[in-house]
């Protein structure tokens, strides 16, 4: 069985990396969120219509320029500091930064690792505040075991959502998605295009998907696993540019080898 | 050993069903700003249409410039991987238009498109794009404060999966604006 310790230890520096590269590119984006630019709050505050006066004022004041700059600042500490070791006051204060953020970009900035990020986030608030509760080896397993499940339940999800379209299933949807990524369109002569090779690859993604309980077989079925994830998530960086993804999974894979020997 | 088992089938099962058998949706200003708790899993299931924004000028003789379609491209570079804020910023801005897209085909009736956070976020991207894009020809630059006199337009149009954009395919279209 993988020691909890070195999981621990390994999700805290996967995770700092990924915070760490998440904040950087938001301390960048700062300059399509001033008055008059795109991102303004002046005009995205019309998605707090809703909200009393009060809750309205407090967003005003969190996403003003200075405020929303310490914000992040102070979360890139925070982030830096998961490298030492986590906090009940680091994984609280990350977590309700990633939701005041995610809040700033209208409940999603980049999608899937966003949801991934927030996962992880959950998972290091369960670990530290359970202890209040439960001893710390328990409370740290049931973090550790709420990204697990969560991290297998994507990609369970992503593969047979797929398995039930005839365009996946019969490889038209690579190509077509494909053509649409950051990075596109395909080369006209790129072999993803040959539909033998897009069906078999289509086939491929959805099976291995699929398999992720497989993990549970141990923890070295569980490490293969995650590296053929790797390679996935770093094709879907080559072609649809999300970076993101990347570090936001990588960060659950302590998790998922964990678990696959914890049993 | 074979409770977990059960236990871990079951758990897979269960999530299968949800797939097929998918409830009522919830829906509501706190939920949209706090959907990423509930995440779907749903990546690039959707073989359906796509919204796309385009955008035109009116050039100083009068006459109107092709629509100028705004699809999310870049130069692949490997520190993307580490630091890539701009070109997620464009998939944030594409976003923006699928969720236009959406709020226009929920929008309740006797409300106008145009009091939509979206719509505004929208108008405000494509009028960026115009700067970035200089539209409009010689003597038609837009400058920086997006001011040059001249006439633009966006609209939105759903594109089905492997065809070319075409006017019967719009169903936002904003009045003439002033840049």
């Amino acid at each position: 069985m993988p020691s909890l310790y070195l999981a621990i230890r390994c999700f805290e520096c996967l995770l700092a990396t990924s915070l760490l590269f998440q904040t950087l590119e938001f301390l960048k984006l700062r300059s399509v969120q001033q008055p008059n630019a795109l991102w303004s709050w002046t005009t995205q505050r019309g998605d707090l219509a809703h909200a009393s006066v009060p809750v309205r004022k407090l967003f005003d004041w969190l996403y003003s320029d200075s405020v929303h700059r310490i914000h992040l600042l102070l979360r890139l500490a925070a982030a830096a500091g998961l490298y030492a070791g986590s906090s009940i006051v680091s994984a609280t204060l990350l977590f309700f930064s990633t939701i005041a953020i995610l809040i700033r970009w209208r409940g999603a900035f980049n999608g899937g690792s966003d949801f991934m990020t927030i996962i992880a986030l959950t998972g290091l608030m369960i670990a530290h505040w359970g202890q209040s509760i439960v001893s710390p080896v328990l409370a740290w397993q049931a973090g550790l075991g709420y990204v697990c499940l969560q991290t297998m339940t994507s990609y369970f999800i992503s593969g047979a959502i797929k398995l039930f379209s005839k365009e996946w299933r019969n490889g038209s949807a690579l190509p077509y998605f494909l053509d649409g990524g950051i990075y596109g369109p395909l080369a006209a002569d790129s072999v993803l295009r040959n539909r033998v090779v897009a069906t078999a690859s289509s086939w491929g993604f959805i099976l291995w998907e699929c398999s992720v309980p497989v993990i549970f077989l141990g923890p070295g079925v569980a490490i293969a696993y995650c590296a053929i994830a790797l390679v996935f998530h770093c094709l879907v960086f080559a072609f649809f540019g999300l970076n993101r993804f990347v570090w936001a999974w990588v960060a659950s894979f302590p998790a998922l080898v964990y678990w696959a020997g914890a049993w | 050993m074979t409770l977990t088992l059960t236990l871990i089938a079951a758990y897979f099962a269960f999530v299968l069903g949800s797939i097929v058998l998918r409830g009522r949706e919830v829906s509501g200003p706190w939920w949209y700003l706090l959907r990423s708790f509930f995440p779907n899993w749903r990546f690039y299931h959707g073989f359906g249409s796509q919204p796309r924004l385009f955008t035109r000028i009116q050039t100083p003789d009068g006459e109107w410039t092709e629509w100028q379609m705004f699809m999310p491209r870049a130069k692949l570079s490997p520190r993307d991987l580490f630091y890539n804020p701009h070109n997620n910023l464009l998939l944030a801005n594409q976003n923006l238009v699928d969720h236009l897209a959406f709020d226009i085909q929920t929008l309740p009736d006797n409300t106008s498109a145009t009091e939509l956070v979206s719509y505004q976020m929208v108008m405000r991207l494509a009028r960026s794009l115009l700067q970035q894009q200089g539209m409009g020809g010689a003597g038609g630059v837009v400058d920086e404060t997006g001011s040059n006199g001249h006439r633009w337009q966006f609209r939105v149009l759903q594109v089905p999966p492997l065809q070319t954009p075409d006017d019967s395919m719009a169903f936002l279209e904003s009045p003439v604006l002033q840049a």
